[in-house]
């Protein structure tokens, strides 16, 4: 095999029927997804033997529990996003039918990662990454935590990948590859409202500069113990959501906010083919229905440099609602 | 009979469009039929027949026989190969010998022969 590029590889995902029982790419229902990078790794902590022997180097190597892990980077594509956010710590609804479906994620409280065969319900999947022409597969993988964000006026993810066992693909299939569906700079308005269960967002807020919203499940790994060396479950602790932007310093209101713990609501919402989330081909929500300011900084950091705020925030509860929610709305039909 | 091809991806819409390396576009649910040319495109990339890449797949239906194949194509190298001298022909070289006509044969072949010209000077 001649020396390979990363541009030459692909990723591919199917949704599990049952959880950690690998499905190749050629298994029907599989999207090969395209990706920035990935860096899914077999993750295994050696047992290095330190008898004592009159030597002062272990003697011995012994193999451990593993799992595998790794980042996902990738441009937001609403024909692929919902396959991600399907394996992450969500409630699931669908509305809606195609080419107009709606999912709504809203936070769960599962304690540990779960799968069904079918439906709008938290899934496993297995992932394939086709390194050089040789299939690397993992299996029962969800999403632990998720970072979007926008690059150059582009809206990207970092999916935070843990799965529980790698297997070596029999069969790879061909990729089949649709034509980007991506949100770019003039697809983003940043809403922001009173905390409610249901915000009322009136007119586009103009003074964010970037924006990351990054949640994190504590995902990590269970190995019991059983005659395999893979993960046994994925564990899910504390559901922590912040976001970060800048904004530029023209008064003292949202420093008070911040001082005064004033909650609100925020929303980046992104769309394409139309004017509203009602209207579009295809849109994407992040709502974050009650907020607080972590952070405030305001510093004259240098001569020519603009005063602004680099913040950052939390994620609340709300009674009777869900803290956050993300909404997709595509074309994409996942039974 | 020449090669027809047909996608299914429950997932999308009849007729959503997706482009397969060395064939092009094939729309959801529909059947393409492949020339000789796409064949012999996909092979290329993929090092495969048509019929092979898609066996057992659940996304894809291919029905026909494959006119090309990658024994048809021709093998591909990457890398020097390694040179196979004796330790005798290593002991020549260090102390600047000279080597018998096999022996320089052997280095021409490998493409590291640098005592060739010396050899006829």
């Amino acid at each position: 095999m001649p020396a390979g590029l990363g541009g030459g590889g692909w990723l591919a995902i199917s949704l599990e029927a049952v959880m950690g029982t690998y499905q190749d790419p050629s298994t029907a229902g599989t999207v090969w997804v395209p990706i920035l990078s990935e860096g899914l790794e077999y993750n295994e902590d050696k047992y290095f033997s330190p008898q004592i022997r009159q030597q002062t180097i272990v003697s011995d190597v012994a193999q451990s529990y593993y799992h595998v892990e790794g980042d996902i980077r990738m441009e937001v594509d609403p024909q692929f996003e919902p396959y991600f956010l399907h394996c992450s710590r969500h409630l699931i609804t669908k509305t809606g039918t195609t080419p107009a479906i709606t999912y709504k994620y809203v936070p769960s409280q599962a304690g540990s990662a779960t799968t069904v065969a079918s439906g709008a319900f938290s899934r496993t999947a297995s992932i394939t990454v086709v390194r050089n022409g040789i299939g690397f597969g993992y299996a029962g993988c969800v999403v632990r935590g998720y970072e979007y964000t926008l690059d150059n006026g582009v809206l990207m993810v970092t999916w935070r990948v843990i799965g529980l066992s790698e297997v070596d693909p029999t069969a790879l299939g061909t990729p089949a590859w649709t034509n980007p569906n991506l949100f770019a700079a003039a697809a983003h308005s940043v809403y922001v409202a009173a905390a409610a269960t249901s915000p009322t967002y009136a007119a586009n807020d103009t003074n964010h500069n970037g924006f990351t919203f990054d949640v994190n499940f504590n995902g990590e790994a269970q190995n019991r113990i059983v005659p395999d060396r893979a993960a046994t479950y994925i564990s899910y602790g504390e559901t922590e959501a912040t976001y970060n932007t800048e904004l530029d310093f023209i008064n003292k209101t949202e420093y008070n906010n911040m001082k005064n713990n004033t909650t609100r609501a925020l929303r980046l919402e992104s769309l394409r083919g139309g004017a509203s989330f009602a209207l579009a081909t295809q849109a994407h929500r992040i709502n974050m229905n009650r907020t607080v300011y972590n952070t405030y900084p305001v510093a004259l950091e240098s001569m020519g440099g603009l005063i602004m705020a680099g913040v950052t925030g939390r994620v609340l509860g709300i009674a009777g609602g869900d803290p956050y929610s993300i909404e997709v709305k595509t074309a994409t039909d996942i039974a | 009979m020449g090669l027809t091809l047909k996608m299914e991806m429950d997932a999308f819409p009849a007729g959503y469009e997706f482009a397969i390396n060395g064939i092009g576009v094939v729309k959801n649910g529909e059947t393409v039929e492949i020339s000789e040319d796409q064949e012999r495109d996909f092979v290329a990339y993929h090092r495969k027949s048509v019929p092979d890449a898609f066996e057992g797949s659940g996304t894809f239906t291919v029905e026909g026989d494959a006119t090309v194949t990658p024994e048809d194509m021709p093998e591909v190298s990457f890398q020097r190969a390694a040179v196979q001298i004796s330790p005798e022909t290593a002991m020549k070289i260090a102390d600047d010998e000279e080597l018998t006509p096999e022996e320089g044969q052997t280095l021409v072949e490998s493409g590291t022969d640098t005592t060739t010209s010396s050899q006829e000077d």
